[in-house]
């Protein structure tokens, strides 16, 4: 008789847990992922509303090219399970000037655009199209080694092989460059008008920082907009969907409705779950997909942590929380021009909105602030009932609001925004609105159970990241390991998906002494 | 004789060297009080994160 009910436990159905299920199932353990809602993906899946199918969390594929290196693990073939579509052009920018642009994916296309609004920084932008491409080249030569066995993956030996290519050495001063600076101070390097810093320095948004906190290698994600970003036909839950697939396939399992109150320990080592029911399940390890507060905090209790894990859990910030409001269009708008529309305020108001609004917990007005609106049904119509459109639109702002409760004001503040929206972008928005759900920072925390709301879970900042992120294998707890945006490379689904397999790896070396 | 005076020599040395350390060090921390009191409201908001993430880093590296 077995003495586990399974080999692996797994908590969380998000693309970390999932990529770990997938991997480990194919090695012929006995997986069982536990989902506590009836959805999975966790930060990359969709709402349906009566047919309106808004993303969660993630909006787009960037950095694909790592999607094929999980599916070489896996020995399939992604185009098998997940069909892409570019997404070009890149972005419909509206400015608060009045200024709109698309922005095109194609590299002097791109070049006109920037010349019609300052011509002297053109030259500025193909000296940063040129040194981006020598990191974007050193991406794909590092991506371009064949994946060695999931075991090897986290070997020093493979690691070293990896990186030690000869593209390093023309990306290796710009790298020096980027890795020493701000991504503030990176982009005004390359471009001189305010409007043009802005729209290639906004990316900051995507890792929830501040551009003076963030690292220049940030303004690569710009550059990678010109490589190409992707949409999967039936909207991002595709991905997390076709991952359970690969994992049923292999022989995993998945109970829904299943939440985890606590990590059974045993002498220090987890030894299975406990659900809310009281049902108990023994596994020889747990893999944890939740943020790393409810892990250590919620989920293995802080009576069994050494007071100086529970200092640093507690203290370890959560990135800026990014809330979200979806709407369900009545009719289809045609001045939705573009999958995303970005919505930006002044330099200088969108550099103030991280101080004034975040660090003082105000919450600022809507036409002051900065929208990312994603239509989700404009590259795939099948998202939304049939001449009916489906947008959400994704803006930062405090978690802990000095004067309001978020509670209180969420469909109120929602109208606001969709107000400011329909001024600067959207004519006629309000009153083609048929559905609206306003997803705050609370309600956020709530339904994925994400401390403070926060899609990018831990801050990624340096302080925060590398030795100073939590571990894969967990450091307190034996037989407990970590995946998800809170360990590292950080958030955003191909970083998930490394975190995926290096935890997967690394249990797979640690099995036979389990 | 001379070597009980090249010892007490050394003593005063050594409490002169460190007196004149603890001056200078009492000197920065003055020129940083006054620098601090200086900034603005924003740039105090990122030196204090940056402190406190300077101090409590050091924790992570046991989780």
């Amino acid at each position: 008789m077995a003495r586990y009910d399974y080999d692996v436990v797994i908590i969380g159905s998000g693309v970390g847990g999932l990529t770990s299920g997938a991997l480990l199932s194919k090695e012929g353990l006995k997986v069982l992922v536990l989902e506590q809602s009836d959805r999975i993906g966790g930060c990359c899946s969709n709402y349906n509303h009566d047919g309106f199918q808004p993303d969660v969390g993630a909006v787009f594929v960037i950095g694909h090219e790592m999607y094929y290196k999980l599916f070489e693990l896996l020995d399939l073939r992604l185009e098998d399970y997940l069909d892409y579509r570019l997404i070009d052009p890149v972005y419909d920018t509206v400015m608060d000037d009045g200024t709109r642009v698309l922005l095109p994916r194609d590299i002097d296309e791109m070049a006109e655009v920037v010349a019609s609004i300052s011509p002297g920084d053109v030259d500025g932008y193909y000296r940063y199209c040129d040194d981006m491409k020598k990191i974007f080249d050193l991406y794909l030569s590092v991506l371009s080694v064949p994946m060695p066995a999931l075991r090897d993956v986290t070997k020093l030996s493979n690691v070293i092989k990896m990186i030690a290519r000869t593209e390093q050495l023309p990306a290796l001063p710009v790298n020096m460059r980027l890795s020493t600076r701000t991504l503030d101070k990176v982009v005004n390097s390359y471009f001189k008008d305010d409007r043009i810093r802005l729209m290639f320095g906004w990316e900051n948004l995507y890792a929830a920082l501040p551009a003076h906190r963030c690292t220049g290698m940030l303004s690569n994600i710009t550059y990678m907009g010109r490589m190409g970003y992707y949409y999967p036909k039936g909207g991002m839950i595709s991905i997390p969907k076709a991952l359970r697939k690969i994992m049923e396939r292999f022989g995993g399992e998945i109970r829904f409705s299943s939440l985890v109150e606590k990590i059974v320990i045993k002498n220090g080592r987890a030894q299975g779950v406990r659900l809310a029911g009281g049902d108990e399940i023994s596994a020889k390890a747990v893999i944890s997909n939740a943020h790393s507060r409810t892990t250590y905090l919620d989920l293995v209790g802080e009576e069994n942590l050494p007071w100086v894990a529970k200092r640093a859990v507690k203290n370890q910030p959560c990135s800026i929380p990014a809330p979200t409001f979806y709407v369900g269009l009545k009719e289809k708008m045609d001045s939705v021009r573009a999958h995303f529309t970005v919505l930006l305020n002044g330099r200088d108001k969108f550099d103030n909105l991280w101080h004034e609004f975040y660090d003082k917990g105000l919450l600022y007005r809507p036409d002051d602030g900065a929208f990312l609106v994603s239509c989700a049904s404009h590259d795939d119509p099948d998202l939304a009932p049939e001449g009916k459109q489906v947008l959400s639109a994704i803006y930062i702002a405090p978690y802990n609001l000095k004067y309001h409760d978020w509670d209180d004001i969420a469909d109120e503040w929602a109208w606001d925004c969709i107000d400011s929206l329909e001024k600067r972008a959207f004519p006629g928005l309000r009153s083609n609105v048929e559905w609206m759900d306003s997803v705050t920072p609370t309600e956020l925390e709530r339904r994925l159970r994400l401390p403070e709301g926060a899609f990018f879970g831990l801050e990624m900042s340096g302080s925060n990241m590398g030795p100073f992120r939590p571990n894969y294998r967990s450091r307190i707890v034996d037989s407990l390991y970590l995946t998800g945006q809170c360990t590292n490379p950080g958030g955003g689904v191909p970083l998930v998906m490394l975190s995926g397999i290096a935890a997967s790896s690394m249990l797979v070396n640690d099995w036979p002494s389990l | 004789m001379s070597k009980k005076k090249s010892a007490a020599e050394e003593s005063t040395h050594k409490k002169s060297h460190w007196k004149r350390k603890l001056f200078i060090l009492a000197l920065f921390a003055l020129a940083g009080y006054y620098y601090g009191f200086q900034l603005d409201e924003e740039k105090r908001s990122r030196v204090s994160k940056l402190l406190f993430e300077g101090r409590e880093m050091w924790f992570r590296l046991f989780v």
